[in-house]
């Protein structure tokens, strides 16, 4: 009872936290979207990175499925964003399905570079190939073509703000759900020793495909939401470099937790927005950032933050962490 | 295709082939023998290629550039080696990725800082142009080819006339037996780093007269370096020759049937290749790194 | 058991290892007296392997020393373990399959400068018809007794074994166990077996391992005979 309503609480407060800052810093709002939009495509690498220790250098092409079907259905087929948002979702499904029983066996260092060749293909295909259906460099804008949904139109950023927080409300708490389940201690088993854990009879081979399935789904649930934001799609959403930046996000909030990616999503678009007055580019900025996570705050932001809390809260948490185990 | 645009392209696809081989057996050798996955070959590559810009522009030497290109980038290779990658050789294999790729990032970095974001020319060092079947083509690119042989001659003596050679035969095979030996394998893994990233820098400096030199030409020769190290397989110095061979011309054909083709069909082979044979064309024997068996 | 400790070559203690999170050792304690032959039975998984690659340096310790010729080696890299006179032999026997004999041998003298083959080939004469040979084509005892024969360069004062006689061949096995008994004349042999039988003839001394604690010690050569130590598997 006491894990279920932390599942909920925790992505609430957060939800409730960002649509206060909303108010507080409103100039900030698309801003905050974005923020929450990135979370999600971080939230996808986590679970290939953080939960499976499987790094990936060609996320952006799961981003840019989703994205693309969006944009095609919705410049081409219907009107009605939140299908075309389901549809971006179903993309990133197939494709991950699809790929996954390829891609899952083969080992660590192969699997990061096929799919940094699937990303160079995904931008080819998109660029070159269906530049009559994509316009190429140009990018496919469809804002026009989107309608008026009931209840809610989120054509308007207002309203497409809370229609995001409430997509991450519900995300974050099946991701939590996850991270709760047996699928989320199985992932992270895997990751620890696979040997031991297909000795004791886990197909360990479906755990890294459901794995890849759900991150790949997440990947183009935010190219969508992307997508659905900026109101066009251009084939530069899916290059190879931003792979480097979901990566860096991942470590920076700290991997495989389930807060993590958001504040790696805040902390990254945060030194971004900031350093970028700066100077014109980040690499050196980026790479620093990540030796020092890497060397010395391997939890990351989040990991910092509970470390901090725990202390605090020290004898609460682990009394009821201790109830709680044992109910389990 | 007539015979005029089939020797052209051949040239182009071998004066490739020679830079592919170039940037890429560093990483070959830093794959096989210290079982790391160093992307930040491509620093060397790109300060070799801006080291060829300075030197060349300021005083009018290509021969000078190409100097100061090996020796910059082997006096990178070395910091890099002593002072970050030796900490990281026993972390898991995820970890070095990501740190080597931020040192790669930090490079892009400092380059932006030193000569900027505009792309810079070099000049030629020469316009010469030969004939092959009553075809001219610029001897240039053959001379890339003819370097990039020697190199690699040089390199196969190394390791198959030298105490030290077999050393490193041995331990791309098993370095932990070398060790057991009482062999000192980090020492070995600086010297062939430096030679490494070297020989990484000279690619560049090469490469240099004929691209525009930029802080992201890492980027792309990144993808295609893994390409030729993933083709030819896990450490073979010989599978990185040949796949440099096949990848060269796959490009050149590629770029002489549409444009587009010369960028993306590398990676397109890269794809089927993995798909269909995970050890690539040449994999040598060993222990598996990352996952072991 | 204060058991008589002069002339300990190799004294481990508290020993415990990880594996990420996975804990393997748990508080090991064995010792090696200059000479003796000793030798650690135990099952699949025991965590002897372990043992004997934190020893050599393989693998950092969690808690616990390693103390050889009085000097703490637990901070040593594997190859500076090796230069002090302590070789280990892996249990997978793989040799350099790419080098011939001569060459693996070769690489053993440059890293001991010592050139002297034949005293350490005299233990396993066929070596020397095979020196042109690929170490790759060898079989599963040839390779073996190359192993060996490389650890031996040097004069190593103690060689640790992981199981040697592993999948050899009944007549091979019987040439290993003369060899090891030649050897331990002037080498400390700690070995890991599986051989119970083999065990009982060539050990001085046995350790029982089980699921990563030392469980038994049998010192009696009686009991060695009788193959007490079984019962703790
Ligand atoms: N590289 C490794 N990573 C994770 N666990 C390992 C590794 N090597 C061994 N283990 C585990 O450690 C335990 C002891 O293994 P090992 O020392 O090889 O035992 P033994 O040699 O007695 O058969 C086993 O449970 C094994 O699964
Ligand atoms: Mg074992």
């Amino acid at each position: 009872m006491n894990k279920k309503v932390k599942t909920v609480l925790g992505p609430f407060i957060l939800v409730v936290l960002l649509s206060i800052s909303r108010y507080l810093f409103s100039s900030k709002m698309t801003f905050i979207t974005e923020i929450a939009i990135y979370s999600l495509f971080v939230m996808g690498n986590n679970i290939l990175y953080g939960y499976l220790g499987m790094v990936s250098f060609g996320q952006p092409f799961y981003l840019s499925i989703g994205a693309w079907t969006s944009a095609i259905f919705l410049a081409y087929i219907g009107h009605n964003p939140i299908l075309a948002m389901l549809l971006g979702i179903a993309g990133g499904v197939i494709t991950g399905f699809v790929l996954g029983p390829f891609f899952i066996r083969l080992r660590g260092d192969y699997f990061a570079l096929i799919n940094a060749a699937l990303c160079a293909i995904g931008v080819f295909v998109f660029q070159k190939l269906l530049i009559g259906i994509t316009r190429g460099e140009d990018g496919l804008w469809f804002r026009t073509q989107m309608s008026r949904v009931r209840l809610l139109d989120i054509r308007l950023p207002n309203n497409f703000f809370f229609f995001v927080m409430i997509i991450f409300f519900i995300v974050l708490v099946l991701y939590s759900h996850m991270n709760n389940s047996v699928l989320g201690s199985s992932f992270k088993a895997l990751k620890v020793n696979e040997r031991k854990m297909r000795f004791l009879g886990f197909d360990t081979f479906r755990i890294r495909w459901i794995g890849f399935i759900l991150a790949s789904a997440l990947s183009s649930l935010s190219g969508s939401l992307y997508a659905l934001n900026l109101g066009f799609v251009n084939p530069s959403l899916g290059e190879t470099h931003r792979a480097a930046e979901v990566l860096v996000a991942t470590l920076l909030g700290g991997s495989g937790t389930v807060y993590g990616p958001f504040f790696g999503a805040l902390g990254f678009l945060g030194i971004k927005d900031l350093v970028s007055r700066w100077v014109t580019r980040w690499e050196l900025v980026v790479g620093v950032i990540t030796l020092i996570v890497m060397f010395r705050f391997s939890k990351g932001i989040w990991g910092g933050i509970r470390k901090v809390s725990l202390k605090i809260y020290d004898r609460d948490e682990r009394s009821a962490g201790r109830c709680g185990r044992q109910r389990s | 295709m007539n015979l005029n645009l089939w020797i052209t392209s051949l040239v182009y696809g071998l004066s490739m082939s020679g830079v592919l081989f170039l940037v890429s057996v560093g990483i070959s050798i830093g794959f096989g023998l210290m079982r790391i996955v160093n992307m930040e070959q491509m620093v060397y590559y790109t300060f070799g290629a801006y080291m060829a810009y300075t030197i060349v522009t300021s005083t009018g030497s290509f021969l000078l550039g190409i100097i100061a290109a090996v020796a910059v980038a082997a006096a990178l290779g070395i910091i890099v080696e002593t002072q970050l990658l030796r900490r990281v050789y026993s972390r898991e294999m995820m970890f070095t990725m990501v740190v080597t790729f931020s040192v790669f990032l930090i490079g892009i970095g400092i380059i932006q800082y030193i000569w900027g974001l505009d792309p810079k020319p070099v000049a030629s060092p020469m316009e010469t142009m030969i004939r092959i079947v009553r075809v001219k083509v610029p001897l240039y690119r053959l001379l890339i080819f003819a370097v990039a042989i020697l190199v690699y001659i040089g390199i196969q003596l190394l390791l198959n006339r030298t105490i030290m050679g077999k050393a490193i035969r041995a331990g791309i095979e098993n370095p932990n037996n070398v060790q057991g030996l009482g062999i000192n394998i980090y020492k070995i893994f600086t010297i062939m780093f430096v030679i490494a990233s070297g020989i990484a820098g000279l690619g560049g400096a090469l490469y240099a007269p004929l691209i525009m030199v930029g802080p992201y030409m890492g980027w792309d020769m990144l993808l295609f370096a893994f390409i030729t190290v993933i083709l030819g397989g896990l450490g073979s110095i010989k599978g990185t020759m040949v796949s440099a061979l096949i990848l060269g011309q796959v490009m050149a054909l590629g770029g002489t049937l549409w444009a587009p083709l010369a960028y993306i069909a590398p990676f397109i082979v890269m794809f089927l290749v993995i798909l269909v044979k995970p050890t690539g064309l040449f994999g040598v024997r060993g222990t598996a790194f990352g996952f072991e068996s | 058991m204060n058991a008589d400790r002069t002339n300990t070559l190799l004294n481990v203690s508290d020993l415990e290892v990880s594996y990420q999170k996975l804990k393997v050792l748990f508080g090991v304690s064995v010792y090696v007296k200059k000479g003796e032959n000793v030798v650690l039975v135990g099952r699949n998984g025991a965590g002897k392997t372990t043992l004997f690659r934190t020893i050599a340096g393989f693998i950092k310790k969690g808690k616990g020393n390693i103390v050889y010729k009085g000097k703490e080696i637990d901070r040593l890299e594997a190859y500076e373990v090796a230069q002090r006179g302590l070789k280990y032999i892996p249990q997978d026997k793989q040799v350099f399959s790419d080098l011939t004999v001569r060459e693996n041998l070769e690489l053993g003298s440059y890293a001991t400068k010592d050139h002297e083959w034949d005293t350490v080939l005299v233990h396993f004469p066929k070596l020397k018809t095979l020196l042109d040979r690929k170490a790759g084509n060898l079989s599963g005892g040839e390779r073996q007794m190359l192993l060996i024969t490389m650890a031996l360069l040097g004069r190593p004062e103690l060689v640790l074994m992981d199981e040697p006689t592993e999948g050899l061949a009944p007549q091979l096995v019987k040439e290993l166990k003369d060899a090891f008994k030649e050897i331990n004349r002037h080498t400390t042999l700690f070995i890991i077996e599986q051989n119970l039988p083999l065990t009982a003839e060539v050990a001085d001394r046995v350790y029982s391992m089980k699921e990563g604690k030392i469980v038994a010690e049998t010192t009696a050569r009686d009991d060695i005979k009788e193959m007490v130590f079984e019962k703790y598997l």
